[in-house]
């Protein structure tokens, strides 16, 4: 076969391809649609937390304010103390005597914002627990005082003295990010597993 | 014949014939005019037209987030007003597809979760973060039903089930979104894993049309329902 007619049977092949080209191409096409969007949420997991105290008249005032960007948490407080001989009063509003030396605020802890102060509750958002008082009525055995009596018993009297001594009274607190139960719902902070925990990565 | 064929004037009837046949397939509607003109009629022709909205149920309403023009962004109504999101609560988060269009169509969703860090870098499992935390509950079965081959930890396909009829609209395709209260428990060389980051979902629709169905979806999809 000379090239000339390879040439030739070369056009006249090309020209076939372009004509059934135009014919079948409609037949590929299909009526498709497809959309799509995106969107998250931002979390917080770090429960950030932090202590305020005031101390005044042998009695302290415990603050906890939720430091953290976003994340509300449950908080329970104890109190340690070497005063020799006391007794400890521990009270206020919204805390409950969980009855293992922990104290336990009911509420959720929500996050502070740059605006929020303990006094501040104009936007409904606590940012601050409640004031939790912790009083060292201190008891120390001084003198012990016997009298006798006319029938001839014996009464012992303990005088205390209730001048100032060196102690410390120390108010431990922890904060776990709030729980719900498999229903979905909030837990009692007292229910809340206390004890995480973690799990070290990387 | 041979010696016709081997010569110059052959190649060029040739060539001029191969033009010949393309220009025609090009102008030959314009040769087909009417030589006799009818009485003019008054018709209206409907144009087939495949139109897919992706709607999104939650605490926030019912809304379209995804369709022609529409794009918007998923999860705006998940916690109801004056709430915070909480870790660990389960949410509604109900993703369904309507056909707005003019014919019948088959459809899929495919959905994405994943974490991105707070330059907006997705984070997947091998770098730190799993994808299994963002617990969606999807429905399998009945209408919808995972194609588990193609699906992986961070994106899940579902098939709707049937032909959605033109004006219809889809049963919900996901039920509920929680984030797992293990993500309060993970920490990186002593740091929170999960702190500061988002969740992030992402849906798509496709559909194609009914008509020729089975090559449609294999020529659209790669598979058939």
């Amino acid at each position: 076969m000379t090239r000339k007619s390879i040439r030739t049977m070369v056009v006249a092949g090309a020209a076939a391809l372009l004509i059934g080209g135009m014919a079948v191409s409609p037949a590929w096409a299909y009526f498709t649609d497809s959309h799509g969007t995106a969107g998250g949420i931002r979390i917080s997991v770090e429960p950030k937390t932090d202590i305020e105290e005031e101390f005044d008249n042998s009695e302290k005032h415990v603050y906890i304010k939720n430091t953290s960007y976003d994340c509300p948490v449950f908080v329970r407080a104890r109190v340690y103390t070497n005063a020799p001989l006391y007794l400890l009063n521990i009270a206020g509003a919204n805390w409950s005597d969980g009855g293992d030396d922990w104290w336990y605020w009911n509420n959720v802890l929500e996050p502070i914002d740059d605006n929020g102060t303990k006094d501040d509750t104009s936007d409904d958002v606590i940012h601050y627990t409640d004031k939790l008082d912790v009083k060292i009525d201190l008891h120390k055995t001084r003198e012990v005082v016997k009298i006798t009596n006319a029938d001839g018993s014996v009464t012992e009297f303990t005088v205390f003295d209730h001048t100032d001594e060196n102690y410390n009274v120390i108010v431990v607190y922890e904060a776990v990010p709030i729980q719900f139960d498999a229903s979905g719902n909030l837990l009692n902070p007292q229910a809340a597993d206390w004890t995480m925990k973690f799990k070290e990565e990387g | 014949m041979r010696k016709f064929l081997s010569s110059h004037l052959a190649t060029l009837l040739l060539a001029v014939l191969a033009a010949g046949l393309i220009g025609f397939g090009g102008v030959g509607a314009a040769l087909s005019a009417p030589r006799i003109e009818s009485d003019s009629y008054g018709a209206q022709v409907q144009l087939a037209d495949i139109s897919t909205s992706l709607k999104e149920t939650n605490a926030g309403g019912t809304r379209v987030v995804a369709a022609n023009e529409v794009e918007v962004p998923l999860l705006e109504g998940l916690v109801p007003d004056g709430e915070k999101f909480q870790i660990g609560k389960t949410y509604d988060e109900q993703l369904f597809v309507s056909n707005d269009g003019t014919i019948d169509e088959y459809v899929r969703v495919t959905v994405y979760k994943y974490w991105v860090d707070s330059e907006g870098n997705q984070i997947d499992k091998k770098t730190g973060l799993d994808p299994d935390f963002i617990q969606l509950e999807f429905v399998d079965g009945g209408d919808w039903k995972i194609d588990k081959a193609a699906s992986t930890e961070e994106r899940t396909v579902l098939y709707y089930q049937g032909i959605l009829p033109k004006g219809g609209e889809t049963s919900p395709l996901t039920k509920s979104v929680t984030i797992s209260p293990k993500t309060l428990t993970v920490l990186t060389y002593g740091k929170y894993a999960y702190e500061g980051v988002t969740f992030r979902l992402e849906a798509v629709v496709d559909a194609v049309q009914t008509h020729n169905g089975t090559q449609a979806m294999t020529g659209a999809w790669g598979q058939t329902i």
